[in-house]
């Protein structure tokens, strides 16, 4: 059309960075679908005790029971006979990155973990495929009694104890048809637990890699932190690009103790070949705030909406979130929060940019029980439409059982305004540096939320996109 | 024709736990009795430039309302009253479209259809009232189909009981340059099923939803308005102001939905609800869908109590927390009421309400 | 002397359980106009809400007296109808209630009776005029989308309607431009007259000029530490608090 306004033709993000991948050098690995006696192998395969052992069993029947949802994103790519459950790495964990294999050594290498460790970590864990290849943590963090070490080392320790007591009892196998599978096939995943009144200083890491074709990654992280204490993790996770599905159904628990605070920090940044359907959730205890921190950026399909149970009175929630979805990805992507008791508040920012073609959705859920007195919420929600073959759409819902409540919420969509691109051009800037600086800027509030290197990767990714870009 | 369980579906679903994705099921449609719906008290007057059809005209088919293509099914196919209406020329009188439940009358199905043609200017009243007691049903299907340039005006007034049930579906089609407006206000029933659906396919059609809504004791308020961007340069403003009180359980669902080709198209939505009792259930999904990059979009809600701030503020220019109270529940609907074109109906509707205020104590 | 018209008597106000005020006395008669000067954070604007009433804020000790009543555990629709009146720093925003309609109301329940509506309306207009305020505002909601200064004069418009014994105009020549400051200064001066008085809290002396101020209270640790004539204004713009506070120790007031 000739009248048409010449539109930005975005390109498809530079991923070579992550896009590389190495064989499959499995020591042991399952046949692809999910039957009794797979769930059987695993369980053999990690020596579990005769609890988790059953515990799968019966997650594989609510798992075989459970019908998918009948909303959100499809699933239809998602051939779970296809998907292999379970992949060992041809390794045992290692405690120094000397000792791991090369070529997974190189791949965190190239990732910048170990680096990222030496400069400004507390703790590193790094999982491949489906069991994790390294664990360290600084020995003045080991000395305030902190704990961080997989999961399943932990159930073979003095934590064995606390953690049948909390494992999936804030996500139930029952929620969701990916957490019954999760309880049946889960495999790695980092355990930390956080005395009463430690507060760790700087932030402990997972890094989540999957590498081999058509697998499931299933992590189970358990975090508790006790009264008063602090704690800052951050997961981070990539896959290569592959033909077939794979999926990542991992889940993370987190226990907020009394007036503890946890801040849990994400960037997502999967191959487009991935079906991120990862299940987080938080109980805060009296005077408790758990904040999350969440950039989705890959994957071919995410349902991600991690839920807050303001359990205790007076605990807080906050979100930050940003989704950034391109060709071929389906992202959908929000919060959830129940208040159930008094005085308690929530918090919810997010951004969502949809370009390409890709369908980039804020979906929430805020709830306030009866229970709940003089609670507040404020839900925030921003788009930004980057061309007219995008999808972005916004499914808020309030579910109120309680008149003493200030609950607030505001959503906006728009796009990049002409006049604002025209007043940059004006003092100088090209057409591409000046939508870049608007989509950086939209951006902004949530970057600044993002651990530093975290966010000058999120704006290399904004300036990559919008590089090259004018039509 | 059976009952219709799938009323007021959200255009997108999710979670089923929160219980949004359609109406309950204790507000699904009633099915026809055998004898038929019975006699109806209906009346309605015509201003000058709008004349009756005798045939559903041909424009305002093929449109769906917010309780969906089930509900409209069975409210045209079961209908004991029908009226058909086409506006010419500018008009500034009111076409009176009035229906009363009584003890004779219990129930009163209605399909409307307005065909406004190119240019003309037209207002219509639909009020629906009841005697004290009759645990009626008023189910409405109004279709509006406002050729290009056609202002058309729908004010609904709905002053049942407390027993009667309600549904009130509305599609609404407007074309190039039209604008169509519907003031609704939902003030009594036990259930209350309503949804107003407007498409707006062609460049510079308008819709407004100016509602206002009312509930106490166990009363169900089920609503789904959704408004469907696909032409250029269309507007909608959608927006609701409602009070709860006993144990009432209301759900809105607001829908703006901007599809492809509706360039710089604009749409706005609210809901404000004051809540007036620990025991109300308040559930609201407003949604934002869009495929178009050049779009404005924008939602705002809030819910709670009167804010303590505002009652300080009344207080110190002397008002008492009664007053207060009432000043800001007219408040809330004022807006509305203000828009409605009979001063006499205008006055009735407030006194309906403050007497409903009354009953429910909150104001005493 | 005539009878008090306000008698504050050792004030302890706290809010969220930090005392502000402690030990404060205060009297105001009849015709008097008093100005509260301080350093930020001196409890100024405290003061104004505990005699208005601001639930939020606690009265833990002493007394407030009012036209020879205790009104201490009055709420603050109370004080109002008695003759109190508060210009607030942040007037809140009342979508729905247009101006018009609100004074209407206010004035109806600070006389007891509701006032005629031609008559409301002329003399609305006269006031209107007088602070420099388009007519049309009478038609729009109740501060929303006004201006700071728009907000400011609606509440001296507010003043000049209710005319209540007392008027205490917290910072109300904040963030206003010369003029609006000349403007809101004539409001307040057809304000006041022998059976009025006025304590106005401010920084600026601009808001002042043409009033013909009786007493300037300096507040400061918790309480009134010094009391004085007009030429303290003068003293403070110029050289700040530090000099007046100087050797202060008793609890004068």
């Amino acid at each position: 059309m000739a009248d048409e306004v010449k539109k930005t033709q975005v390109e498809d993000i530079d991923r070579s960075f992550y896009d590389f991948r190495y064989e499959v050098n499995a020591s042991f690995q399952t046949d692809a679908g999910l039957t009794p006696e797979i769930v059987k192998q695993i369980s053999e395969e990690k020596n579990d005790p005769e609890w988790m052992r059953e515990f799968r069993l019966k997650s594989l029947e609510i798992y075989n029971r459970t019908p998918l949802p009948n909303w959100g994103p499809a699933l239809d790519g998602l051939n779970m006979d296809g998907i292999v459950t379970y992949v060992r790495p041809n390794t045992e964990m290692q405690a120094k990155w000397a000792d791991v294999p090369d070529d997974i050594k190189n791949t965190f290498e190239r990732l910048g973990i170990p680096e990222a460790e030496r400069a400004s970590l507390a703790g590193v864990g790094a999982q491949y495929d489906s069991e994790v290849v390294y664990h360290n943590v600084k020995k003045e963090v080991l000395e305030q009694g902190v704990v961080y070490t997989d999961l399943e080392s932990a159930l073979k320790s003095d934590h064995a104890e606390r953690i049948k007591e909390h494992f999936m009892h804030l996500v139930p196998p029952t929620d969701h048809k990916f957490a019954a599978l999760h309880g049946a096939v889960w495999s790695g995943g980092s355990y930390v637990y956080v005395p009463a009144g430690v507060s760790v200083e700087i932030p402990l890491q997972s890094y989540f890699r999957l590498n081999a074709p058509g697998a499931g990654q299933f992590e189970h992280t358990l975090i508790i932190v006790e009264e008063g204490a602090y704690l800052h993790f951050i997961e981070g996770c990539s896959a290569p690009k592959y033909n077939v599905a794979n999926l990542h159904a991992g889940c993370v628990e987190i226990f907020v103790g009394k007036n503890a605070r946890v801040r849990y920090s994400t960037i997502e940044n999967w191959s487009k070949n991935m079906y991120n359907l990862n299940t987080k959730r938080a109980v805060c205890e009296a005077g408790g705030t758990i904040e999350w921190v969440s950039g989705s950026f890959g994957s071919h399909t995410s349902c991600l909406y991690p839920m807050s149970v303001l359990k205790g009175e007076g605990a807080r929630m906050e979100f930050t979130g940003i989704t950034f979805a391109g060709n071929g990805q389906d992202l959908d992507t929000g919060a959830q929060v129940i208040h159930a008791a008094p005085n308690t508040s929530s918090h919810i920012v997010t951004k969502s940019i949809a370009r390409d073609g890709g369908t980039s959705n804020f979906r929430s859920a805020v709830a306030v029980t009866k229970d709940a007195k003089n609670s507040k919420s404020a839900v925030s929600c921003e788009s930004l439409m980057l061309d007219d073959r995008s999808r972005s759409d916004t499914i808020p819902v309030m579910d109120i059982a309680c008149d003493r409540v200030d609950v607030g919420h505001e959503a906006k969509i728009g796009r990049i305004s002409e006049e604002a691109v025209y007043y940059l051009m004006s003092r100088g800037l090209s057409e591409e540096d000046a939508r870049a600086l608007i989509v950086g800027g939209f951006a902004e509030p949530i970057a600044k939320e993002l651990p530093l290197e975290y966010a000058v990767e999120m704006n290399n990714l904004i300036h990559l996109e919008m590089q090259g870009t004018i039509g | 024709m059976t009952t219709t369980e799938i009323l007021n579906a959200l255009p997108v679903t999710t979670w089923n736990h929160l219980r949004v994705n359609s109406a309950p099921k204790e507000a699904a449609l009633p099915e026809r009795p055998e004898t038929g719906w019975g006699a109806t008290n209906t009346a309605y007057e015509l201003s000058e430039g709008v004349r009756c059809t005798a045939l559903l005209p041909q424009e305002c088919t093929g449109l769906e309302s917010g309780l969906g293509e089930a509900a409209d099914l069975s409210i045209h196919t079961g209908a004991n009253f029908s009226r058909f209406f086409r506006a010419e020329g500018e008009s500034s009188g009111i076409t009176y479209l009035r229906e009363r439940l009584d003890a004779e009358h219990p129930n009163a199905v209605t399909h409307t259809a307005i065909h406004a043609k190119s240019g003309s200017k037209s207002t219509f009243v639909q009020l629906i009232q009841s005697d004290a007691e009759t645990a009626g049903i008023s189910a409405s299907l109004t279709r509006i189909a406002a050729e290009p340039g056609a202002e058309v005006t729908l004010v609904q007034l709905q002053l049942l009981n407390p027993n009667c049930k309600r549904y009130n579906a509305v599609s609404v089609k407007a074309a190039r340059d039209a604008h169509v407006r519907i003031v609704r206000a939902e003030l009594g029933g036990s259930v209350v099923v309503a949804g107003a659906r407007a498409l707006l396919d062609r460049t510079g059609g308008a819709f407004d939803l100016d509602a206002i809504y009312y509930g106490d004791g166990d009363s169900i308020l089920d609503f789904n308005d959704v408004a469907v961007h696909t032409g250029r340069d269309t507007h909608s403003e959608m927006h609701h102001a409602g009070v709860l009180a006993d144990r009432c359980r209301k759900t809105l669902r607001g829908t703006i939905d901007f599809r492809r080709g509706a360039a710089h198209a604009v749409g706005h939505e609210s809901e404000d609800v004051l809540l007036f009792s620990p025991e109300v259930r308040h559930r609201a999904a407003p949604l934002i869908l869009c495929t178009e990059e050049n779009v404005e979009g924008q939602h705002a809600a809030s819910a709670g109590r009167l804010d303590e701030n505002v009652l300080y503020y009344l207080a110190s220019r002397g008002l008492d927390p009664q007053q207060a109270k009432r000043l800001m529940v007219d408040a809330r609907f004022a807006p509305v009421l203000d828009k409605i074109p009979d001063e006499a109906l205008r006055d009735r509707t407030r006194e309906t309400l403050e007497r409903r205020l009354e009953h429910a104590q909150i104001l005493g | 002397m005539s009878q008090a018209l306000l008698h504050v008597r050792d004030l302890k106000v706290a809010v969220e359980e930090k005392t502000i005020l402690d030990g404060l006395n205060l009297t105001i008669h009849p015709g008097e106009i008093h100005v509260l000067m301080g350093p930020n954070g001196a409890g100024k604007s405290t003061l104004a809400a505990a005699i208005m009433g601001d639930p939020r804020y606690t009265i833990q000790g002493g007394t407030i007296e009012f036209d020879g009543e205790d009104l201490t555990d009055k709420a603050a629709d109370v004080r109002a109808r008695k003759g109190i009146f508060l210009s607030f720093q942040a007037p809140q925003e009342i979508p729905g209630v247009s101006l018009e309609s609100f004074l209407r109301t206010a004035l109806g329940a600070v006389q007891g009776k509701q006032p005629k509506v031609m008559a409301f309306r002329r003399a609305l207009a006269e006031k209107m005029e007088l602070l420099n305020m388009d007519s049309a505002y009478s038609e729009r909601y109740l501060n929303v989308g006004f201006s700071g200064g728009e907000k400011k004069k609606a509440e001296i418009l507010q003043l000049l309607t209710l005319q209540p014994k007392l008027a205490m105009l917290d910072e109300t020549d904040s963030g206003l431009d010369v003029d609006a400051v000349k403007t809101v200064a004539a409001g307040i001066k057809a304000y006041h007259n022998e059976n009025n008085a006025l304590l106005i809290i401010t920084h600026n002396a601009k808001i002042l000029e043409g009033l013909d101020v009786n007493y300037v209270h300096v507040l400061d640790d918790h309480h009134i530490a010094h009391t004085g004539g007009p030429e303290l204004i003068e003293q403070i713009t110029t050289g700040g608090f530090a000099g007046i506070l100087e050797g202060e120790d008793d609890h004068g007031g």
